[in-house]
């Protein structure tokens, strides 16, 4: 056996290093009700059954005014409304508003939507999700909304001010944009966007489906779309540039959308997940654009050489072993893909192996992240969840349309559902979609806001710092890099070996937006031996013995 | 097929047949009209036949034909009936009483015409499917049972006899499991048969209930441990089928079925060295499932060319064309483990010519 076969099978065995580490208990308390926020999202749903009804909405934690507490953006849906020339989408009524809130310290939020003029009550757009990034390298972070009929880029100006620049920024993408991400994929220096979009439909070619019983249409009876890759020109404009770099050659049915360098050539590559179509995976070929390369690199489809229903995706390092790894959300009977990187830019489908195949198997999945819940070093999963159908009952008794999240521990490669012992909030069946990951409260713990369909949202706050674990969060700051840090690459090496690495990105899961800040669980370690950060300008930085339960700003060098 | 080719032909023996004066000329106005296609003027020539010669059988059978095919059946069951109480055994009117019995729900009465026609003509399997069918509707599916296989040795694919034969067999087992319920309820069998009625009707939640009280009765049940682990994987529950799986083999420790369940639900699992054992000994009984699975669980063990040369043996036996995908899908994997990628591509291009094919209704 070469070491390269036992690393899979003798992960358990081995480990990272990571000795002595020290897990929490973790439990999660849903403060929905207290926090201030009274978002419900709006989905409008028909009795004819229009497709976008049943998919969003998104959630963004951004931090708008640098006061080092993350605030939330929801994006809500909208209204379908018979007018004379056919049915349109009404986002007037204040109900129909996506909505901002400011956090106060952590602990209740403030709405501040009118303030920051980011409803898009004018715009006549059924939305969708939200993408985060400081695409013009001001210091404060920008917000992207995607969604049926139309894209917002809204500026920050600072003072909790935004500007509408979508027209101005030629950053409209037309159609039906799902989640979306900003990255810098030509490594100017600058934030690019990578917008998905779904299907090409239309409420004009909507209609629904089912011969007894209605139901929303299988994406299989809609044509594929391109997904759009817009440039940033680094004069507050972008451009479209998605056949020059080779992403309108491929089609998909495009839903989530992560970044990582899959290859180790410090080139930002893109994973796609695509509803009922082969997955993608754009790999960054530098000045030649990208090469969709999914199938030979073995990510395009299941065990089986099927298609998944792939809603949400992330792209992170599970295993540790410094390779970033993918997993997506799919409908139930699918089970949920996780493709483990085997190095050279290829992966292997470990669903069954890791346990995941007897977790999903009647679950259905949206947003969906790795995240070192519980502060032992590895990183866990979680998944926001419910049907697509809402009326599965219907048509197959076993399956059920209202589902809890799903939350999972990764012991040392292989997943536990640990939602019973969680908090009640994973026995209660909701229709989870979008959700955003961040620390709150900053109290070193991730915390969750999961966007519920024409629902409320749930807030939830998680206790995992107040065990004996520790941890770490690196916040970092581009100098010739985007300034946000966005496609930094930073491991961290504690005393007794173990390493861990991170990428930076607030994309990935569904239709949301993520804490920027890289967080890391490092058990009973106290100190962090190295922290070393590639920045996408090509720049290393090493910082050692820092200590832990703090969050640290590392500045690019000429930052 | 209807008896109407029947009846012409017994039209075609009477022709013969010695008819005098005015009771000729209705006849053959009545055979001519009705060869025609005009039934109604047919039943009037030959109801004067009947009303000038009431005693000629020929006459009654003449019109039972044509009303047989007006498709009223108990007037034509009348005329038959005279005419063979005038000429016992005159031909063709047995056939045609019996089909004409059969069609007005008279399953009883009709046996014993068949019975006749069988004996006066062996060589018409369509006799014998009537006969089937009027026995199962006389509430005797031992009997028609017998006739309906007769007939499947001259007709083997007749859709009308491969549906009766399933009919037959499927009230002999109700009967059987009727039979069951009333002599032995409670017993774990009752437990077995009722669990099984619920698995074939889709009611999961109570077919697995009924095999768990099958088991509390009787541990010694290979069939309800097995169907239990089918339902506890069809659910997701692999664990579980694997150890209901586990316990059927502990009964029927050679069955290689079993043990390709139970390896492949432990491949589900994630847990490729204890499912490699059992495939194994599913593939002592040369199945390519079996030999697909191991491959499967080869390649998590990360021994790639034995995993290649199980999918490979796969791929060599008949299969379709959805599995062929998956078997190409996965050599390309393996082919590129093993750092062949000129072969990798090749399965890839195989691969997706398959899936293209079986996508190719999608948008």
């Amino acid at each position: 056996m070469t070491p390269r076969n036992c690393l899979h099978l003798c992960i358990g065995v081995l480990g990272t290093g990571l000795s002595g580490l020290v897990a929490a208990d973790l439990h999660f308390q849903d403060r929905s009700g207290a926090s201030g926020i009274a978002f419900r999202h709006h989905a409008g749903p028909t009795p004819q059954k229009h497709l976008v009804e049943t998919m969003g909405g998104g959630v963004a934690l951004l931090d708008i005014d640098n006061d080092g507490f993350l605030d939330i953006f929801f994006v809500n849906g909208g209204a379908l409304v018979q007018g004379e020339d056919g049915l349109f989408v009404d986002r007037s009524g204040p109900e129909l508003h996506d909505r901002l809130y400011r956090s106060r310290q952590g602990q209740a939020f403030e709405d501040v939507t009118e303030q920051a003029a980011v409803s898009a009550a004018s715009r006549g757009i059924y939305g969708m999700g939200a993408a985060t990034g400081d695409y013009d390298n001001d210091g404060y972070v920008d917000l992207f909304v995607t969604g049926y009929g139309g894209t917002i880029l809204y500026r920050n100006l600072g003072g909790l001010a935004f500007e509408d620049r979508t027209e101005a920024a030629r950053a409209n993408v037309p159609g039906w944009s799902a989640s979306a991400g900003f990255f810098d994929a030509d490594l100017d220096g600058d934030l690019d966007l990578f917008v998905t979009r779904y299907l090409d439909w239309s409420l004009e070619t909507s209609r629904t489906c089912g011969e007894k019983i209605p139901v929303y249409c299988s994406p299989r009876e809609y044509p594929a779309v391109a997904s759009v890759l817009l440039r940033n020109e680094g004069d507050g404009t972008f451009s479209d540039v998605s056949r020059e770099w080779g992403v309108s050659q491929s089609r998909g049915k495009a839903l989530g959308v992560a970044f990582n360098d899959a290859n180790a050539d410090g080139l930002p590559d893109v994973v796609v997940a695509n509803d009922s179509t082969a997955q993608q995976l754009f790999l960054n070929q530098g000045p030649n654009g990208f090469s969709e390369e999914a199938l030979f690199a073995g990510l395009a489809y299941n065990e089986d050489g099927g298609s998944f229903a792939g809603m949400g995706v992330d792209f992170e390092d599970y295993d540790n072993d410094g390779s970033p790894d993918v997993v997506a959300t799919a409908l139930a009977k699918e089970l949920y893909p996780l493709f483990r990187n085997e190095g050279a830019g290829t992966f292997g489908y470990v669903t069954r192996q890791t346990g995941l195949a007897e977790i999903t198997a009647r679950l259905s999945g949206w947003s969906v992240k790795f995240v070192d819940f519980n502060h032992d070093g590895w990183k866990d999963l979680f998944a926001a969840q419910s049907h697509v159908l809402d009326n599965v009952e219907l048509m197959e008794p076993g399956l059920a349309y209202l589902q809890p999240p799903l939350i999972a521990l990764n012991r040392a490669g292989r997943f536990v559902d640990i939602g019973a012992a969680a908090g009640p909030v994973f026995q209660a069946s909701i229709a989870g979609r979008g959700t955003a990951f961040g620390d709150l409260d900053n109290d070193g713990d991730i915390d969750l806001v999961v966007g519920v369909l024409d629902d409320s949202p749930r807030v939830l706050y998680s206790n995992a710092s107040a065990g004996e674990s520790h941890w770490l969060q690196v916040r970092l700051v581009g100098g010739s890099s985007a300034r946000d840090g966005q496609g930094a690459r930073v491991s961290v090496r504690t005393t007794s070996g173990g390493e861990q690495v991170r990428y930076s990105t607030t994309a990935g899961g569904y239709l949301s937006a993520n804490d920027p800040r890289l967080h890391f669980g490092l058990g009973s370690e106290s100190i962090v031996s190295k922290i070393a950060v590639r920045w996408p300008s090509g720049a290393q930085q090493v910082l050692e013995d820092i200590k832990a339960d703090q969050v640290i700003t590392v500045r690019e060098p000429g930052a | 097929m209807t008896a109407r080719l029947a009846g012409l032909a017994v039209f075609a023996g009477l022709l013969g047949a010695q008819v005098l004066g005015p009771v000729a000329d209705h006849v053959r106005r009545g055979v001519a009209a009705s060869e025609a296609g005009e039934l109604q003027e047919a039943r009037r020539e030959l109801e004067a036949a009947v009303r000038a010669a009431p005693g000629l059988a020929e006459a009654h059978l003449y019109l039972g034909l044509v009303l047989h095919e007006s498709q009223d059946f108990a007037a034509a069951a009348d005329s038959l009936d005279r005419a063979l109480a005038l000429k016992p055994g005159i031909p063709g009117a047995h056939e045609l009483l019996g089909y004409d019995l059969l069609a007005l729900g008279r399953a009883v009465e009709a046996v014993p015409h068949l019975d006749a026609a069988r004996s006066e003509n062996p060589g018409r399997w369509q006799v014998s499917v009537w006969l089937g069918r009027a026995h199962l509707e006389a509430g005797d599916p031992d009997t028609a049972l017998e006739h309906l296989l007769d007939a499947q040795a001259s007709a083997p694919s007749d859709p009308e006899l491969l549906y009766l034969v399933g009919k037959a067999y499927s009230q002999l087992a109700l009967r059987s499991q009727a039979q069951l319920l009333a002599s032995a309820s409670g017993s774990p069998f009752a437990d077995l048969a009722t669990a099984e009625d619920h698995d074939l009707n889709g009611r999961a939640d109570e077919a697995m209930a009924a095999y768990r009280q099958a088991l509390a009765g009787n541990q010694a049940l290979p069939d309800a441990w097995r169907a239990l682990g089918d339902l506890e994987r069809d659910r997701g529950g692999l664990r579980a089928a694997v150890d209901a799986y586990r316990r059927a083999l502990e009964i029927q420790p050679d069955n290689g079925a079993l043990h390709l369940r139970c390896g492949e639900a432990l491949l589900g699992l994630g847990l490729a060295s204890e499912a490699l054992p059992h495939l194994e000994s599913a593939a002592a009984a040369d199945s390519s499932a079996a030999a697909e699975a191991m491959g499967m669980a080869l390649l998590d063990l990360g021994r790639f060319e034995e995993a290649q040369a199980a999918l490979v043996s796969a791929l060599e036996s008949p299969l379709g064309e959805q599995r062929r995908m998956k078997l190409h899908y996965q050599l390309a994997r393996i082919s590129r483990k093993l750092g062949d990628d000129d072969a990798a591509r090749e399965h890839l291009r195989e691969f997706g010519a398959l899936r293209a094919k079986l996508t190719a209704g999608d948008k």
